[in-house]
């Protein structure tokens, strides 16, 4: 045994009743002390039921067949217990909504402590910590819970579990609902924590933001089954190499060279994981104009065809929402073209959900105007994509849309979902709705504009790349498209115009090229983007468009 | 006087409730209601809105049931003290006096005080306890994903502006109303009641040892003072408005 073990699994398997394959097939995990193990792998493929399996939550509170054994610390290998497990880990799970179990901040992070049976004046003194510095910093101790929202539950989660002071760390997509400034909070956490001994598993579909934490890297694939191991740098390259095989969203830096490499402009044994490592691979060619064309490429930053904006699909004015005596946007002026994409950025709580809901229609101004012609209604996919289903089955969804089922199961089949037509859209997971939403977008339908609120949340590599080719058929077929998200690279790479909140105002908005041009010089109220940092440091002069 | 003991608030509230539920006469909720109202909006500070919203409920129950008391040519409810206007009238002023009570206590004491009393003093099962606070948090929950459905719907009504302005508002006030949303809903809420199960399990809701009593409110002095003296009030509303 290593003597620094902290955990250990070995041959974790779990099948569910009535599921053709197993979800988890043999893996095995190693974890030592005061190191990170990043988990990575397409929809699907077993990451957050690996740490299920490792704490005993499969099968003791999830009915499933598990088999496999599990070491803590120095202990010996046994199958896994949700005793065991509770004693030796501490976990933020994916779902902040269900995972907060007490109302008031306080008493959250007390909740676990209190279940160790602490002294009540330690209890007292590492709430007084959680709330001091961390993700959770700022809160109040008698803050309502219910009154957070999802990005500050998520950070409560994660000052829950860090109080515990477990010797081991399962977070379980601890990114998702976070904006990059409290993702940046978030990952500073991970490295104190890292720092202090505790060992860490991170299960997460963004490589990059796993690239500068994870030591080592376990790649799944679409079975469930291990397919790349080992140092996170050179299990990245592997992957970049692969060119999507592994169903990854790889790190820009990682794209890049794995791009360099192969137009030999990088040496073979060069795999840097982040943008600092490739810069200083590189060392005075970043400024050579046939490294700034491949990266150009590889972060899809080239020259584009230029949008031909159609007439205004509709217009704000001075527009202004109030909800329950508290402005929540106020004085917006926008405008969206039929044959354009907006992209809508800003931090959580920004109001960007609710500026997407009154160009779409959903919600009037309080104050202002909101200017759209006669048309045919709007169709809105948002961050819960169940909501934007209104039928029992997929062919009378795609005949309420006005969408002929031939071209709906048409575009479903090619967004990899079965075009299975009595079944019901709810019994899709969560990944696939939105992605069977945007297909029947796609289809067509009488829809001119088309609202998506977080679209990319969750998605892997190729369930992104397909998202992202379905939106700009749909630019190209003349809807005017309005996309929320917080992946400010990825809204770069497919807007024509963005628009960038700051407490419920419009901070920056206008054609993309200017806006990144903003974001670089930082005179834009949010962080340079890993992708657009990493190609204005290689030479490229980011989203040009061509005449 | 402040007491602070949610147990012996909650005992003062099961007095108030059995004085309220077996007088025979509506003058002494109507008494009780009253002195409640006036503590609400006076000493403890909650604003006359919060109250009528949450009372709007009880009310919907109170006119219903008077109804059928007022209307009905034999209830067959029980001896409630007559029937016809009468007892309409008992039963509308007791169901909002029950509504008040239970909301007075619901605005006035901190739910996880009241957990900790009643898993610490009462000895009260955690995982029970704690799961019905952790299911506290779905409602909200639920009530946000049923304003975003309809706000979706609303988005994909077919002309927003044909039909006049109160066929637009109506139509815009149903939009997502419809069956699917509660099968919607209720998918989401089992989703989360099954996080919510495992986070309580993972956090040791029902470990091996003993949970640390932290920030147990205890029976003090103010609390002894408070419960005789809403004893005392209870007593003599009833004895004045019984006969």
């Amino acid at each position: 045994m290593p003597p620094d073990r902290a955990l250990a699994g070995r041959d974790l398997t779990v099948r569910f009743a009535g599921a053709a394959r197993a979800a988890l097939d043999r893996i095995d995990v190693d974890l030592a002390a005061g190191s990170v193990l990043g988990v990575l792998g397409p929809s699907g493929s077993g990451k957050s039921t690996l740490i299920a399996a490792l704490l005993g939550v499969i099968p003791e509170l999830v009915p499933a067949t598990a088999g496999g054994t599990v070491a803590w610390g120095d202990g010996a290998f046994a199958p896994p217990s949700l005793a065991a497990g509770r004693a030796a880990a501490a976990v933020v799970q994916q779902d902040p909504d269900g995972a907060l179990v007490a109302l008031a901040v306080a008493d959250e992070i007390a909740f676990g402590l209190e279940s160790d049976g602490l002294p009540a004046a330690e209890i007292d003194a590492r709430v007084a910590a959680a709330l001091a510095s961390g993700p959770a910093a700022g809160l109040l101790p008698d803050a309502e819970t219910l009154a957070l929202s999802g990005g500050w539950r998520q950070r409560l989660a994660w000052a829950a579990a860090l109080a515990l002071r477990r010797p081991v760390l399962l977070l379980d997509e601890p990114f998702a609902h976070l904006d990059p400034q409290a993702a940046s909070v978030a990952s500073d956490a991970i490295r104190t924590a890292r720092a202090a001994g505790t060992a860490t598993l991170l299960v997460e579909h963004r490589a990059d933001l796993v690239a500068g934490l994870a030591d080592q890297l376990l790649v799944l694939d679409a079975a469930g089954r291990p397919l790349l191991r080992g140092p996170a740098a050179q299990v990245l390259a592997e992957a970049a190499e692969r060119r999507g095989a592994c169903g990854l969203r790889l790190p820009a830096a990682v794209l890049v060279a794995a791009a360099l490499r192969r137009a030999g402009l990088l040496p073979e044994d060069a795999h840097p994981a982040d943008a600092a490592a490739l810069i200083a691979a590189l060392g005075p060619r970043c400024q050579d104009p046939a490294v700034a064309a491949v990266t150009a490429r590889a972060l899809d930053q080239q020259p584009r065809a230029m949008a031909t904006p159609g007439p205004v699909r509709v217009a704000l004015g001075d527009a202004t929402v109030r909800r329950g005596g508290t402005t929540i946007l106020s004085g917006v002026d926008l405008t969206v073209c039929d044959g354009t994409i907006l992209g809508i950025a800003g931090s959580n709580g920004a109001g960007k959900t609710t500026l997407g809901l009154l160009l779409a229609g959903g919600l009037r101004p309080s104050a202002g105007q909101r200017c759209a012609p006669p048309g045919p209604a709007p169709l809105v996919v948002p961050q819960n994509p169940a909501l934007a289903f209104a039928s029992g089955s997929l062919r009378e969804e795609a005949r309420r849309r006005g969408v002929d089922w031939a071209a709906a199961a048409t575009r479903i089949s090619a967004a990899g979902l079965p075009a299975d037509p009595d079944r019901n859209p709810l019994r899709f997971s969560q990944g696939e709705r939105r992605r069977l939403a945007v297909a029947l977008a796609a289809a067509g339908g009488a829809s001119r504009l088309i609202l998506l609120d977080e679209p990319q949340a969750g998605l892997d590599g190729p369930s992104l790349a397909a998202l992202t080719a379905d939106l700009l058929a749909l630019r190209r077929d003349g809807h005017a498209v309005v996309v929320v998200a917080h992946d400010l690279d990825w809204l770069a790479s497919l807007a024509d115009d963005l628009a960038i909140l700051a407490a419920g105002r419009i901070a920056l908005a206008g054609p993309v090229a200017e806006v990144v041009g903003r974001i670089l010089d930082g005179t834009a109220p949010v962080p340079v983007p890993p992708g657009l940092a990493l190609a204005a440091a290689l030479g490229v002069v980011p989203l040009k468009d061509a005449p | 006087m402040t007491p602070r003991d949610p147990l012996a608030r909650l005992a003062v509230a099961f007095g108030a409730f059995v004085v309220v539920t077996l007088a025979p006469r509506p003058a002494t909720s109507a008494v009780v209601f009253a002195l409640l109202l006036a503590l609400l909006l006076g000493p403890a500070c909650v604003p006359l809105r919060r109250i009528l919203r949450g009372l709007t409920p009880f009310a919907f129950f109170a006119l219903t049931s008077a109804w059928i008391y007022a209307v009905a040519p034999d209830p067959t409810y029980g001896a409630i003290g007559g029937t016809g206007w009468d007892a309409a009238l008992l039963v509308t002023v007791r169901t909002l006096c029950v509504g008040l009570i239970s909301l007075g206590y619901v605005l006035t004491t901190p739910a996880a005080g009241l957990a900790r009393a009643l898993v610490h003093r009462a000895g009260m099962p955690r995982r029970i306890v704690c799961g019905t606070l952790a299911a506290v948090q779905f409602l909200p929950g639920l009530a946000e994903e049923l304003r975003m459905a309809r706000l979706v719907a609303r988005a994909a009504l077919p002309d927003q502006d044909r039909g006049g302005r109160i066929i637009v508002a109506i139509r815009r006030w149903a939009a997502g109303l419809g069956p699917t949303i509660i099968v919607t809903l209720l998918a989401g809420a089992m989703r989360r009641a099954d996080t919510a199960a495992i986070a309580l399990e993972l956090r040791g809701v029902a470990g091996p040892g003993q949970p640390t009593p932290w920030r147990v409110a205890r029976f003090q002095r103010d609390d002894a003072a408070f419960a005789v003296l809403s004893g005392l009030v209870l007593a003599a509303v009833a004895i004045l408005t019984w006969r």
